[in-house]
Parts: structure tokens; sequence; C-alpha cells
């Protein structure tokens, strides 16, 4: 079976770890426990019919104190970068992960996912910005932890996007 | 580990083989395992194949080798089923080497500060959104309170048109010294007592005490009717309507005329001498309709996307702070309105707001 090995960037308390145990574990807690280095899981998907097994990489959190360490992504075939949709800054920092992804690993296929979609009418990152993203060639995925939607959609979603590009690889 | 003599390095192997647990698994080139040594099950790696790639034995070492450069350090890497652990990567003559080292107490510490730390920004970022929710709050209700004013000022500066006597224009120069006063006192006062505006999350629902739309638009009109004067706009209720039915509405009487105000306000803004803004009431079923038409020069289409945004007007310099309009749409939000602008045919722009009718018992 492939393996593909892939992380999962934002700023902290943005529900990485949540979109992790809900994706592999179908759980979900509304404590929060900070993420300390790294986290590893696995869980296969099926992509047009072909297994995959995901290599999970949950990185802590960015925040004031530590920057996400960039020696992580070593290896990694893509990334999602996530945001929590009630903090607009979380977006920016997302942002700013991608320049330093592309900056030490290369361009990897990625998504961006606006977490915690059960609290939308909270949320501070709006449609206009979310447009931005898009017109950038994102692919923006709204999913909620919580309540588990999009959260499938979106590892599955990339999955599919490292399949497509490394079948390219293989073409050219 | 120069100048340190054996006694000294031995007391360091023993140091780093009881508190750190050292594991360690060799892969060749091709990432092959090869061999592995000490408590390896401890990171919860079990049933090793040498001979076999170490990608899919140990996954999380997938992708990393075989190694690209001399080496790195992955601090703090955790699986389920096994300790934290900091893996070094490096090169030795025999293969690409993974090293693990207990990172349980480093683990323990840093989670414990890094916790303390993200709650206490979390509960700062609350605080800030809360802060500032409180004061757009504020500031509508500042500006809204201050809308009278305007017209008793226009009032006065009408009265100073007339004919009056040289006492009765010192008079005036009072009136308007102390309607300027009030404003600055009105916003004091808010300040202080801020906790009042819960009040304003009250609206009425049952037909005696729900407010009529086209009464709250003729008391509007009746007090703006002098500054619209002072610009030689013409404002009126739609001569069309009907006024021999209630217009009932859900809401909240004094908002329910702020609102009208705050749109009637904004079309006399942009409305040029010699013109006319109508007020008027439809009947949509369920809904009501109110409408403020005027014959100004229209909204630019740069700005009509966030007209109703807060400090969408302050940003364009024509309006006051830019909340008004903002003030109306949270609070026909709020009643399960709607509300919206459209150019019109004849040229001008009319401004509407939608809300549930509510219906003689």
């Amino acid at each position: 079976m492939i393996q593909k090995k892939i992380c999962l960037l934002g700023a902290f308390a943005v529900g990485k770890t949540s979109l992790v145990a809900r994706f592999v574990k179908s759980i979900y807690s509304d404590q929060y426990i900070t993420t300390v280095g790294v986290k590893v899981d696995k869980k296969v998907v099926k992509v047009d019919d072909r297994e995959i097994n995901l290599i999970v990489w949950d990185l802590a959190g960015e925040d004031e104190f530590q920057k996400v360490q960039m020696s992580y992504l070593s290896g990694a075939s893509g990334y999602l970068l996530v945001a929590d949709g009630t903090r607009l800054n979380t977006l920016e920092i997302a942002r700013m992960l991608r320049e330093r992804v592309n900056e030490n690993a290369g361009k990897l296929p990625f998504i961006l996912i606006i977490n915690k979609a059960d609290l939308e009418p909270e949320w501070e990152i709006d449609d206009q910005a979310i447009a931005e993203c898009e017109a950038q060639g994102w692919t923006v995925i709204k999913a909620s932890a919580k309540i588990g939607e999009g959260v499938e959609n979106a590892f599955t979603a990339l999955a599919k996007k490292i399949s497509t590009a490394s079948g390219s690889e293989r073409d050219s | 580990m120069a100048n340190l003599p054996a006694a000294a390095l031995d007391y360091l192997n023993r140091l780093a083989s009881e508190q750190r647990s050292p594991a360690y698994l060799l892969s060749d080139r091709e990432s092959v395992l090869l061999e592995w040594g000490g408590p390896i099950e401890l990171y919860g790696i079990s049933n090793l194949q040498p001979g076999d790639p170490i990608g899919e034995q140990v996954f999380f070492l997938e992708g990393l080798l075989p190694l690209q450069n001399d080496g790195m350090i992955l601090p703090c890497l955790q699986t389920d089923s096994g300790r934290p652990a900091d893996l070094h990567l490096f090169k030795t003559p025999e293969g690409d080497c993974a090293l693990l080292l207990d990172a349980t107490t480093q683990e323990f510490q840093q989670r414990l500060m890094q916790q303390k730390g993200n709650e206490l920004s979390l509960s700062y970022q609350r605080l800030v959104k809360e802060i500032q929710k409180k004061e757009i709050l504020l500031h509508c209700i500042v500006h809204d309170l201050a809308g009278p004013l305007m017209g008793i000022r226009g009032g006065f500066e009408l009265l100073a048109n007339e004919n009056i006597s040289e006492q009765g224009r010192k008079f005036l120069e009072i009136g308007l010294r102390q309607a300027t006063k009030q404003d600055a006192l009105i916003r004091e006062i808010l300040q202080t007592f801020s906790a009042e505006v819960e009040s304003l999350e009250k609206f009425n629902v049952e037909p005696d005490k729900a407010p009529d739309a086209a009464q709250a638009a003729r008391e509007v009109i009746a007090a703006l009717s002098p500054a619209f004067a002072l610009n030689q706009v013409k404002l009126q209720l739609d001569p069309a309507m009907d006024l021999t039915r209630d217009w009932k509405v859900v809401g909240e009487k004094s908002r329910l005329e702020r609102v009208i105000s705050n749109l009637i306000e904004n079309a006399l803004r942009h409305s040029h001498a010699n013109s006319t803004v109508t007020v008027g009431c439809h009947d949509e079923g369920e809904k009501a309709l109110v409408t403020i038409d005027d014959e100004g020069h229209g909204i630019p289409p740069e700005v009509a996307p966030t007209l109703f945004q807060k400090f969408a007007q302050g940003r364009k310099g024509k309006g006051k702070v830019g909340l008004g309009l903002y003030f109306c749409r949270i609070t026909v939000e709020h009643w399960g309105g709607e509300i919206g602008h459209a150019p019109r045919e004849q040229g001008g722009t009319r401004f509407w707001f939608k809300l549930p009718a509510v219906r003689g018992a």
C-alpha cells in the first residue's frame, strides 16, 4: 500500500488535534490540550479505488513563543493549513506558514481548512477573505471537528491532490 | 567529547541510558531495516522484520529516510502507543540511524507552560473581542442619541434666518451651545452607564405593543423636517400610502424610529437642493416593506458591498462616523428582518427594510 506523509499546520488552538481525532478516531473533546512537538497518527483513505495510508503529522501550533519547526515537514507529500473561523488572525498565520513551507520544503499540495464551522455565525473570517484565498487558487474547505462536517472531505481532498501530483510526476 | 575523561564519558552514558532510554534503528540507503537496539517497545515499536522497508514498520519514519542531508533532530515526537521521544536522525558508515531518546519529562514541563501561555492568549483575545463588541454597541447608541440634536440644531439655524431681535439671536446662540453641550453630556453619561445597553435587546411581537412603521415614519419626518427645510430638500410620506390601516411590525418603537431616522438622514446627506425624499410603507404579505427613496447621485459601486458594515461611511468621509447604517442592519436583522438598497430607475437610491408584520388579534 502507498504511504504518504501529510502535516497539519496552523496557529495554536485552531483545532488541528481535534481534526485529526475526528478523522482518525471519530471522536471529539471540548477540552483544549496544547500539542507539544508533534503527534503522529495514520489512517487509510480511498482515492479513486486506490488505498493510501496517510501518515498524519499534527504539528504544535504557532504561537508568540514558538515557531513551527519546518524540519517536521521533511518528506511530507502535502499539508493541511488550519485556521479558526472565529479568529481572523489565524488566517494571517496560515498565509505566513504557507510562505515558510514554500521557502523550506518547496511547493507542496495543500488545502486550507477553516475550522469551527459549527460557530459560523461568530466567524471573523468572512466570505470575502475566503474568496481572496480561492482567487489565489487555494482549495478552501469549511469544517467542524466538533460535528464532523467537512473533516473527511478535507483529508480525502488532500490525498486526491497528492495522488494527482505524484501521478503527474510519474507521467512527466 | 574532547577533554572529557573516560569517567565523565561513562557517567554521561549512564545518565543518558537511565534517563533518556535510548533506542535505535538502523537502515540502509534504500531504507531497508538492518538492525535495532535498546528498549524500542517503549516507543510503541514492535514486530520488526529486518530486510523489510523501515517506513512500513515504523510509520513515523515514512518520508524521512533515506536521509537527504547530514541529519536532523525532531523534538518531542509522539504516537498513540508510545512515549514522547526526541528523534535524532544521522548518517553512519553502515547506514541511516534513527535514535530515540525519551522526552516524557521535557514534554510534560513544556506542555504545562505552553498550555498556560496559550490559555492566557485565548482569554486575552476573547476579552479584546468582547470589549470591541461593547464599544461598537456604545458607538451606535451615542450616534443615534446624538441624532435628534441634528433636528434641534437645524431648527435653531432656521430660526436664525428669520427676522428676530438682537436679544433673540443671543438666545439662539445659547440654544446652539446647549445642544452641543448636551451632545457631549450624552456621550459621557453613556460611557459611564454602558450596562444599560442590555435594554436594547428587547422587542415586541404582541399586536398591542408592536410599533407601527407608518406612525414611526410620520414622527421621524416631523422631527427631521427643519433639517430638510434648511437644506432645501423636501421630505414627505408617500402620498399613495394607505394610512387607513395599521402598519404594525416586530420591533421596538424608539429603535424603529432610529432605524428610519438613520435612513432618512442618510438620504438627506446624499440629496441635492430642490430634490425630494419619500418614505413609504408597502404590504408584502407576511412582511411590511418600508422604503426611503431619494433623488441623489446614487451609491458608487465600490461602496455598495460594504455599506451596511461598521464604519463604512466613515472611510468615505461623506457621512458621519459610519455606524448609522450598521446600526440599522444589526437592529433589523435582530428582529428577523432584512435590509438593503437599490438604484432607482428615475435616479437616486431606494433604501429599504422588511420586518415581519404583526397582525391584530
